[in-house]
């Protein structure tokens, strides 16, 4: 054979794949074998290439990025939760006119409910979005954030599956714990590090 | 970036990043960053082309984290770098930059065997290349992706695929000459 192995045929060899007739002509052509190996000499050499750093660190603009888009998420379903905590108290009142413990004793839900309210209100006088924080502590606010935002779509699933008051007394409790801690972090002085 | 680093990367951290712990997301991006941008750099023409790449592409695995269903730090590498091979390649797309390597064929300096002063050196052809076609020998010849996976990544055919590879394996072995090792 005379024609000589293109180079397409060269790399079908090179992955396994190559004809009957390019291999044949292979076993008998100096001039193939050497662009073979050479073929495998430029692949090693591209594989031997350096790894690269990049100039600048970008990690935090895409954390603030995330951060951000969290925020954005959250404000577009705040009025929808909102109102699903409206209605699981609707449905706590609701349902509780029928089971509601006799008038002199406490209702311990709407203790709960009462001071939740309180919380929500000493949230919004530390006005958050205005407030400068740091990593740290813009991690934990979206962390709790987070699981504020999960307990309201069960409040959303108690409303739905008409729960007892006793669980919703338990998810009151829970909320009431992390507006508790959200508002500490709020409330905690910025503490910034000198370097 | 060094095996250490990736193994610093155990199945709590992933999981604690798929949960959107902001502090595990950032061990992901210390422990891949280099990866990813080794990654975009190469495909990209420039050093500013990768570093967005390489933004973009932690913004995806952010977002996306929660989604990936792999396990252990192997695939999670192989899932970032498929995300990275992505980024890169919408950004040679949407810079539509020349295909550089018609302009540069006829001029590239001849490999005389010994003229080592004209002998240009890989990292030099490699940026000759059209984007299309140096994408490809990466992702290939480097990286390990199969034509089948750079046609899907590329949104282009299996046949496309082979034919960039070898025409710039063409190019490759005229500019460089004799002496591929650099």
């Amino acid at each position: 054979m005379l024609m000589h192995c293109t180079m397409e045929e060269l790399l079908a060899i090179r992955d396994g794949q190559g004809s009957q007739t390019a291999l044949r002509h292979l076993d008998e052509c100096d001039e193939c074998c050497h662009e073979l190996e050479l073929l495998h000499q430029r692949v090693a050499a591209l594989k031997a290439l350096p790894s690269l750093s990049a100039p600048r660190d970008r990690w935090s603009v895409v954390r603030d990025e995330v951060l951000a888009e969290r925020g954005r998420s959250r404000r577009r379903f705040g009025g929808w939760l909102t109102a699903a905590a409206a209605a699981s108290v609707a449905l706590a009142i609701g349902v509780g006119g029928m089971v509601m413990p006799a008038a002199q004793e406490p209702d311990p839900l709407a203790a709960l409910v009462s001071e939740a309210q309180g919380l929500e209100d000493a949230l919004r006088s530390l006005r958050p979005e205005t407030r400068v924080i740091n990593g740290r502590t813009a991690g934990a606010v979206a962390a709790l954030e987070d699981r504020l935002v999960l307990l309201d779509v069960r409040f959303e699933e108690a409303r739905i599956r008409r729960l007892p008051r006793e669980r919703l007394v338990v998810l009151w409790q829970e909320r009431i714990d992390l507006m508790d801690a959200l508002v500490n972090v709020h409330a905690r002085p910025v503490t910034l590090i000198g370097f | 970036m060094t095996n250490a680093v990736i193994a610093a990367i155990d199945d709590i951290a992933i999981q604690r990043a798929k949960a959107g712990d902001i502090n595990a997301l950032e061990r992901v991006y210390r422990a891949y960053e280099g990866t990813v941008y080794s990654l975009a750099r190469r495909i990209c023409r420039s050093p500013e082309d990768a570093e967005d790449a390489l933004q973009e592409a932690f913004l995806e695995v952010c977002r996306s984290i929660g989604r990936f269903r792999g396990s252990g730090p192997g695939s999670l590498t192989a899932w970032i770098k498929r995300i990275a091979a992505s980024k890169a390649l919408m950004k040679i797309r949407r810079e539509k930059y020349r295909d550089t390597d018609e302009l540069f064929e006829d001029s590239a300096p001849a490999s005389n065997p010994g003229d080592e002063g004209l002998r240009m050196d890989l990292e030099t052809v490699m940026q000759r290349l059209s984007d299309t076609s140096r994408a490809v020998v990466w992702l290939h010849d480097v990286e390990g992706y199969t034509h089948e996976d750079i046609a899907e990544l590329m949104g282009k055919s299996v046949s496309f695929s082979k034919s960039q590879l070898s025409r710039a394996h063409a190019r490759l072995r005229k500019w460089l000459g004799e002496e591929a090792v650099c």
